[in-house]
């Protein structure tokens, strides 16, 4: 049993420990020289709320935004969307074995941040929508593209 | 006749003069920024969503050079978002915001607080050993808005005061 343990400490080379949400980064690892996407202001009488994706982590879990039950649109890694919207609170949420809800106050004018990572689940990776600053986006959102409109029936 | 109609006008006059100053004198504008204190701490360890936490004016409000609002005016702000952190590498979750303060029984509104946070990210490695290999997550971080803390908020509408003493 002690030879057993041995070999498995000494097989254990690992520990790759990377952050749950690492920034995106291309090919050519270019992803620092760009600046963040610039966000227009929203419509008159409205606000919005900027969803991004900044992480690889966890590429093939869909983080699909939905608010009552309808697709804001999809999120897959290195992506952004501008969802403008009424001011008043707002419940947005994202599935996967569980389901995770942020709930935000869009303001008039207003810009509010939100990201999505994955963290670990039982099974499988588990999307999480986290308020942000706009400081935070012009961190990670380096190197992100825009997310064209959710067209029903689409895939991830 | 002439007595009579000098008396109604000087009690005209007097009772104008008391209206006027009973009258409100004193107009913050919407947008007007003011700078809150939060009283007791919040964390998203312990908040929950649509809790209401005690803030007060850490600056008086000035219109004209004149400080209608006093700091230390009570108000209540609104915990519009909690969220523990969780095991998978979740972090804690905040978005709070500033419903209003009051002066002598008079609300004034507060809006766009722009208070959004998430504790740090928490790490995930891979253990690769033989006979299996381990998945390890760390937690995310919390949270924490001490007591004190002082943050900027924004008058919703415009209220009109009585003259400050």
């Amino acid at each position: 049993m002690a030879r057993f343990t041995r070999l498995m400490l000494i097989g254990a080379f690992a520990a790759l420990a990377i952050p749950a949400a690492a920034p995106a980064q291309n090919s050519s690892g270019q992803a620092e020289a760009q600046a963040a996407p610039v966000i227009p202001p929203p419509p008159a009488g409205m606000g919005q709320v900027v969803f991004y994706r900044s992480s690889r982590m966890g590429f093939a879990i869909s983080c699909r935004v939905h608010e009552n039950g309808q697709v804001v649109n999809r999120l897959p890694p290195g992506k952004y969307f501008i969802h403008s919207t009424t001011p008043g609170a707002h419940a947005y949420s994202v599935r996967s074995e569980a389901t995770d809800v942020i709930r935000v106050e869009v303001e008039e004018g207003e810009t509010q941040y939100v990201r999505c990572a994955i963290g670990m689940g039982i099974g499988v990776g588990r999307p999480n929508l986290s308020p942000q600053s706009r400081e935070d986006f012009d961190r990670r959102g380096r190197g992100l593209d825009l997310m064209p409109p959710f067209v029903a029936g689409s895939d991830d | 006749m002439r007595v009579l109609i000098g008396l109604a006008l000087a009690l005209g006059g007097m009772a104008g003069a008391a209206q006027a100053q009973a009258a409100p004198c004193c107009t913050i504008a919407a947008e007007t920024a003011v700078r809150i204190e939060i009283v007791a701490p919040v964390s998203s360890r312990s908040s929950r969503t649509g809790q209401l936490f005690a803030i007060r004016l850490a600056e008086p409000i000035l219109v004209d050079g004149r400080a209608l609002v006093p700091a230390g005016a009570a108000g209540i702000g609104e915990v519009v978002h909690a969220a523990r952190r969780g095991g998978g590498g979740t972090p804690g979750e905040l978005i709070l915001a500033a419903r209003y303060l009051d002066h002598g029984g008079v609300r004034i509104a507060l809006h766009k607080l722009r208070f959004a946070r998430s504790g740090a990210d928490g790490r995930i490695g891979f253990v690769v050993g033989y006979p299996a290999s381990y998945l390890l997550t760390t937690p995310g971080g919390h949270v924490d808005v001490p007591a004190g803390t002082i943050l900027q908020a924004l008058v919703a509408a415009p209220v009109t005061l009585p003259a400050p003493d």
